[in-house]
């Protein structure tokens, strides 16, 4: 599904540059569960939003699904992300202004589905998650934990074949923290393909396959017997 | 879509109210401003379009050239010319004159002086103006027959179904009985037209007035109405030549050998006369100065102009706060495009409600702004004058023009650096630079129209409160003593005037003092070589400078000692004699005439009409005219018996105008029996001259002190904004060492740098305005730099005061609550 070759990132700035991965060489299968873990600043978050498209690698090849996402232009991968990926971050970044439903339709609202099949989605999605009785509330009504599901509910809405999770269990408590991973793994056994990004040793042995990474290289890639 | 949008873009509003409300209102106040600057432009752009073939129409204009003067532009020329025009041009496809005088209509009970108007039979070939009754093809063909007004149909007849039906004309000495053979409609007021009454000019009226075959003598306008513009244009350029071939001759009835040293023709098109405002008489309705249009187009598109960047301002400021939302809907999958458009459409949707409520601004306000700028301006919704295509362009340019920007700048932030930045992003040093800019250009154009104002106000103060030679209070003007009928028993009437309670002095001259429409004399001076120079001449009779309340200089007044000399200049019935006569001059002539000073013009003699005047006194200049003229040189002639088309000034204390009027009209019916009684106070006469700029500049102050009132607007939010993103940093900084004020040093500093920089472009931009409209003025101020330091220093208060409570809340609040601040 995904192949990253010889990808490097840089970042310059007029006093400094800060390289953030370096000659990343990576496969990952339609369906894998994978947890990407190091310390801070080895380069995870720069992977994953790679990965998701929001970024771009300074050199190297990008594949996603045979097609080469490296040259792509704006409007394309914004249509790639559109029809294929769902984000869940670790600060949730719900828009304040809409309530829970609208948050979770805004997941579909770029693409041209009627309004009626769009808030049957949404239904759905929410109910997945269990935050369906929520629906009209604002996110600042809500605690961190049913946010981070609303977050999941609006990154599924679409029904994407690639899930990124970039430490979505991060700012929350040990109890909402499983029931955002039973979610995960829940999607995963439905056949998406979810990447995710923890801290968490607990949470990413919950992932099939486990990346490792320390300065901007991956070192470690192994799978989990399961 | 749309719904999405509209809906985004509600709960954004209502999330932040204060923002949303300046938006709103600082646009609302900047459409408002447009709104009704835009209604008075458009008014005063309109005079005389609505005529048919108006463009094809041109009005016969010419200058003056006489030495010793400044050459005078005129919407007066003489009556010969226009036939000899069509006989030689086959581009005219028609003219007529248009000939004024002030003559007595009488029906029944009902007399009063009126606006008639001889012209020549092809007159509505020239200006097909609409009747109401009748028929344009015979409403002029009979001698006797006369158009009149729907308003002088209903005056004398109390109905407009008056053809047929007959009046009464005095015309000189003789009464015409004559007969409406048509009724005018009504002119609209964007006309420079007056009418009353039409009548033809006959053989016996041409045979009653030189101007019919003399080119010095100027009695009305002439108006051509060609096939096209280019036909115009050709014989425009061909008018020089016209003058040497046709005015060239013995200077009785023509111009001498070199015409066009002495007359200059020329074509305005009938939609620029209102812009003539160097051509006002009282036989046209008021010009005005198209730099004032101008300007007030500029006034207006400025404050629109200050109100979008507000928009822009806080919009771009308030852009981090939505830079979440765009990185989250550009992960979403949202194109740069899609987010171009919501961004765009909620810029329009808020110009849209903006345009409304600056709309019902405009509606609850245009009564004040009429009786402040003496204007009638309405708003109209439907028909040809329509203000709906006009909000609806100003809807579009200003979500457009407020959008763009903003919309850009939001729709490029990069979703990685956004949700990876613990930072809300500000549009960086260059995002910063360009709020600074904008910041600059509102309040240099604030700061311009300040200073302008300020300027403004104090030439109309000087205008006002300017000596002009004569006491104006306590003085009526009465136009009826003037009248042919009465010209043999004017001393009777002077006589009878002062025995009125109240009055104090009576006297009378040929004129209003140094008006527009002046007797030229040529005049020698002996051992002088050169041409003849020209000077103005005033008849006047016993005790005139004395009514005015005139200032002599030098010498002494006419009076009844000196009578054999002073009056010796006999005029009226009778032949002309030869002897001597005394003169007053006025400042300008003494000047003009090479005589030095005052006291040494005395006793100087010079020779006028072939008689010798000789100066036994010099006045004080005499301002009774517009505030932008010279006064040209004068003298002053005595008479002591009528003059004829003679005005009488009555000076009166101890009761109001209102009452003095009263006494008069009451007086008048016995002393005059049957004749119209016409008279104004001299004020109420000066006002037509002063008023103009008066209200120009009432309207100019207005749209001024709106546009720094939305800057400010502006400033505020912006401030607000600012300072509510730098709570932490302010708390850090105190926890660091700094001092309440060393905060409010750095706030308000931040926000009063660029004020400080726009006053350098505000600066020279009023300097340049205000010496261009000053230079328009005789009488004016020096630009003193007090205008643009008391400008400088009112924004900069202002600026401060508007920026300056918010940071002085936050600069004041403790450190740790600061820190806390998410």
């Amino acid at each position: 599904m995904i192949v990253l070759a010889d990808v490097h990132r840089l970042y310059r700035s007029d006093e400094v540059e800060t390289t953030a991965l370096k000659s990343i060489e990576l496969q990952i299968e339609e369906g894998e569960f994978v947890a990407i873990m190091g310390p801070s600043g080895c380069g995870k978050s720069t992977l994953l939003n790679i990965l998701g498209t929001i970024d771009r690698p300074t050199s190297g090849k990008y594949m996603f699904r045979d097609l080469e996402v490296t040259d792509m232009a704006e409007a394309e991968l914004a249509r790639l992300r559109r029809d294929n990926l769902g984000f869940v971050f670790q600060s949730f970044n719900l828009i304040d202004e809409l309530t829970v439903a609208e948050n979770v339709e805004l997941g579909i609202v770029y693409r041209k589905w009627a309004g009626k099949d769009r808030r049957a989605r949404v239904q759905a999605a929410m109910d997945r998650v269990g935050i369906g009785h929520r629906a009209r509330h604002y996110p600042h009504q809500l605690s961190g934990g049913q946010q981070q599901r609303a977050a999941i509910a609006r990154a599924i809405v679409g029904q994407p074949s690639l899930i990124l999770a970039d430490e979505p269990t991060g700012n929350l408590d040990t109890e909402n923290g499983a029931q955002v991973m039973g979610i995960l793994q829940s999607l995963n056994e439905d056949g998406a393909t979810v990447v995710m990004v923890t801290h968490s040793p607990s949470h990413a042995d919950m992932a099939k396959r486990r990346i490792d990474m320390l300065d901007g290289r991956v070192v470690v890639s192994a799978r989990r017997e399961i | 879509m749309l719904q999405h949008y509209l809906l985004t873009l509600y709960r954004a509003l209502t999330r932040r109210r204060l923002y949303a409300a300046l938006n709103v209102l600082g646009l609302a106040v900047g459409v408002a401003v447009f709104l009704v600057l835009f209604l008075d432009v458009r008014y005063e752009t309109s005079f005389d379009r609505w005529i048919p073939e108006a463009a094809n129409t041109y009005r016969l204009d010419e200058t003056l050239m006489r030495p010793g003067l400044a050459p005078r532009p005129s919407a007066k020329t003489t009556s010969v010319s226009a036939p000899l025009l069509k006989a030689d041009y086959p581009q005219i496809a028609a003219y007529t004159r248009l000939i004024w005088m002030d003559e007595t209509l009488t029906r029944g009970l009902t007399t009063d002086q009126e606006d008639v108007r001889y012209v020549d039979p092809d007159f509505f070939q020239v200006l097909a103006l609409p009747l109401a009754r009748g028929d344009v093809a015979t409403a002029l063909s009979q001698p006797d027959n006369v158009v009149i007004t729907e308003t002088l149909a209903r005056k004398y007849f109390d109905t407009t179904n008056v053809v047929g039906q007959s009046l009464d004309l005095s015309e000189g000495h003789t009464v015409a009985h004559v007969r409406v053979s048509a009724v005018l409609r009504d002119l609209p007021p964007n006309t420079h037209l007056k009418l009353g009454l039409l009548k033809a000019i006959t053989p016996a009226f041409e045979n009653r007035n030189d101007a019919f075959t003399d080119w010095n003598s100027q009695l009305g306008s002439t108006y051509l109405r060609f096939r096209n513009r280019a036909d115009a244009q050709a014989v425009g350029a061909d008018l020089a030549n016209f003058i040497a071939r046709r005015a060239k001759g013995s200077e009785d009835t023509k111009l001498g050998q070199h015409p066009n040293d002495l007359l200059q023709l020329r074509l305005t098109p009938l939609p620029a006369i209102h812009f003539q405002a160097a051509i006002t008489t009282a036989d046209f309705q008021p010009n005005v100065d198209k730099r004032i249009i101008v300007s007030l187009a500029v006034v207006a598109v400025l404050t629109l102009a200050i109100a979008v960047l507000n928009y822009v301002n806080l919009a771009t400021a308030q852009s981090a706060l939505r830079a979440k939302e765009v990185a989250v809907r550009k992960a979403l999958g949202a194109t740069q495009r899609a987010l171009m458009i919501q961004f765009l459409a909620e810029a329009l949707i808020t110009a849209f409600v903006s345009v409304l409520v600056g709309l019902a601004i405009t509606e609850l306000t245009l009564p004040l702004v009429n009786a402040a700028g003496g204007s009638d301006l309405t708003l109209t919704y439907w028909g040809a004058d329509s203000i709906l295509p006009v909000l609806l362009l100003a809807t579009l340019a200003i979500g457009l023009a407020a959008g763009l920007y903003p919309a850009l700048l939001l729709s490029s932030y990069q979703p990685a650096r956004v949700l990876a930045s613990s930072k809300l992003p500000g549009g960086g040093k260059l995002g910063g630079r360009i709020r600074n800019g904008l910041v600059v250009f509102q309040f240099a154009a604030a700061i311009t129209l300040t200073i302008c104002t300020l300027v403004l106000s104090a030439q109309a103060k000087f205008v006002q409160n300017a000596d002009r030679g004569f006491r104006h209070a306590g003085l009526i003007l009465i136009d009826s003593l003037g009248l042919e009928s009465l010209i043999n028993k004017q001393p009777m009437i002077l006589d009878a005037l002062r025995q009125v309670p109240g009055v104090t002095t009576v006297t009378s001259a040929d004129r209003e003092p140094v008006s527009k429409t002046f007797n030229y004399a040529p005049v020698s001076i002996p051992g002088r070589p050169g041409p003849d120079l020209t000077v103005s001449m005033e008849l006047t009779t016993v005790g005139y400078f004395k009514t005015l309340g005139g200032k002599l200089v030098a010498g002494r007044d006419f009076d009844t000692a000196h009578r054999a000399d002073d009056a010796s200049f006999a005029l009226g019935p009778g032949p002309v004699n030869s002897l001597p006569f005394d003169v007053i001059l006025n400042e300008t002539a003494v000047k003009t005439l090479g005589f030095g000073s005052p006291q040494s013009a005395l006793g100087r003699s010079f020779s006028v009409f072939g008689h010798a005047a000789t100066v036994v006194g010099v006045a004080r200049n005499i301002r009774f005219m517009s505030p932008h003229d010279p006064v040209p040189p004068l003298f002053y002639l005595y008479l002591d018996d009528h003059i004829g088309g003679g005005i009488a000034y009555v000076r009166y204390e101890g009761a109001d105008a209102q009452t003095m009027m009263a006494r008069l009209t009451s007086a008048w019916r016995h002393i005059a029996p049957g004749e119209p009684f016409v008279a104004r106070t001299a004020d109420d006469r000066l006002s037509a001259y002063y008023m103009p700029d008066q209200q120009r500049g009432r309207m100019f102050t207005i749209g001024a002190v709106l546009a720094v009132a939305i800057g400010c607007i502006g400033l505020y939010g912006l401030a607000s904004f600012n300072t509510a993103r730098r709570v932490r940093e302010i708390g850090i900084r105190k926890t660091l060492g700094a001092s309440t004020r060393d905060i409010l040093q750095l706030l308000i500093g931040q926000f009063l740098r660029p004020v400080i920089i726009a006053n350098l472009i505000a600066w020279p931009l009023a300097w340049l305005a205000m010496t261009n409209w000053l230079s328009s003025f005789d009488q004016r101020i020096a630009l003193n730099p007090l205008y643009f330091l008391s400008a400088t220093a009112l924004t900069l208060l202002i600026a401060l005061v508007t920026v300056g409570g918010q940071a002085f809340s936050v600069a004041r609040a403790e450190p740790a609550q600061a820190l806390r601040h998410e």
